[in-house]
């Protein structure tokens, strides 16, 4: 019994499975949706998306009817496509550049505007996949 | 005239970059794991993640392996959707200390990841 204590919970084989394969999708889609845009506005997209699709998945486990209930699905698609399709690494260097060249107030805009949008994003996706919007 | 040999070793390229997209989202999910008074597992993976892209897109890295590892590896493994979950829940259970501290950290240790990739570059790769 002492040994179960001793054990840090980090869940079952498959869910590292899925997590890679939802990260690979969400990674191919990434790589789509930044040769289509110019870098600062290809970050916004998959971080304004990816939260809302994240809000709509954890939303809509609470909801009366869920659809993303079961665990299987939250690895792949929240750990893994949601995971994998936003990124924080490329914000943090597209923040570092755009202080570097053009001042620190422009890229303490750029990054706080897409926290406040990524946070508004995620709340939304919440809602909307709970079914609270817009009937509410 | 259509090049053949370019295309499949862009190809392959993006290929690797979605394997090891894959693979940096399993290790996020593994250190997604450690959690005390804040997430500290994905702010870790983020920082790391940022360190790991500006030493990639650094002027001497060959730029095939800079694919894969900024598009694919360090955007596996860090997240942007994830943090505004726990972001958001923090301030809706009224742990908006817990929320600011989330929302400042993952601000600044990926900023600062990122510079000491940026100065390491190229002393890693001469």
């Amino acid at each position: 019994m002492s040994s179960q204590k001793s054990t840090v919970a980090i869940g079952p084989a498959r869910s590292y499975l899925l997590a890679f394969a939802g990260g690979a999708l969400g990674t191919a889609a990434r790589a789509l949706v930044s040769g289509l845009l110019t870098n600062l506005i290809y970050l916004f997209v998959v971080n304004l998306l990816g939260s809302f699709f994240l809000g709509y998945i954890n939303g809509s486990s609470a909801a009366s009817k869920p659809r993303f209930a079961s665990a299987e699905k939250k690895w792949f698609w929240g750990a893994g496509f949601c995971g994998g399709f936003t990124t924080m690494s490329g914000l943090a260097l597209a923040f570092v550049f755009l202080t570097g060249y053009e001042g620190v107030i422009p890229g303490l805009v750029y990054v706080l505007l897409q926290f406040a949008a990524g946070l508004f994003s995620y709340a939304l996706g919440y809602r909307v996949g709970k079914g609270a919007w817009p009937s509410v | 005239m259509f090049n053949a040999t370019g295309f499949l070793t862009n190809a392959g390229v993006l290929l690797a970059a979605i394997v090891a997209g894959g693979l940096g989202s399993a290790v996020r999910l593994l250190i997604s794991h450690w959690n005390g008074r804040l997430p500290w597992g994905i702010l870790v993976g983020n920082t790391l993640a940022s360190v790991i892209v500006s030493v990639a897109t650094g002027p001497s890295m060959h730029p095939p392996a800079a694919t894969i590892l900024s598009l694919g590896l360090a955007g596996g493994l860090s997240t942007f959707s994830t943090w505004a979950a726990q972001t958001v829940h923090f301030y809706r259970q009224g742990q908006s200390l817990k929320g600011n501290l989330n929302l400042l950290l993952n601000l600044g240790l990926p900023a600062i990841g990122a510079i000491t990739g940026i100065i390491l570059s190229p002393l890693l790769l001469k």
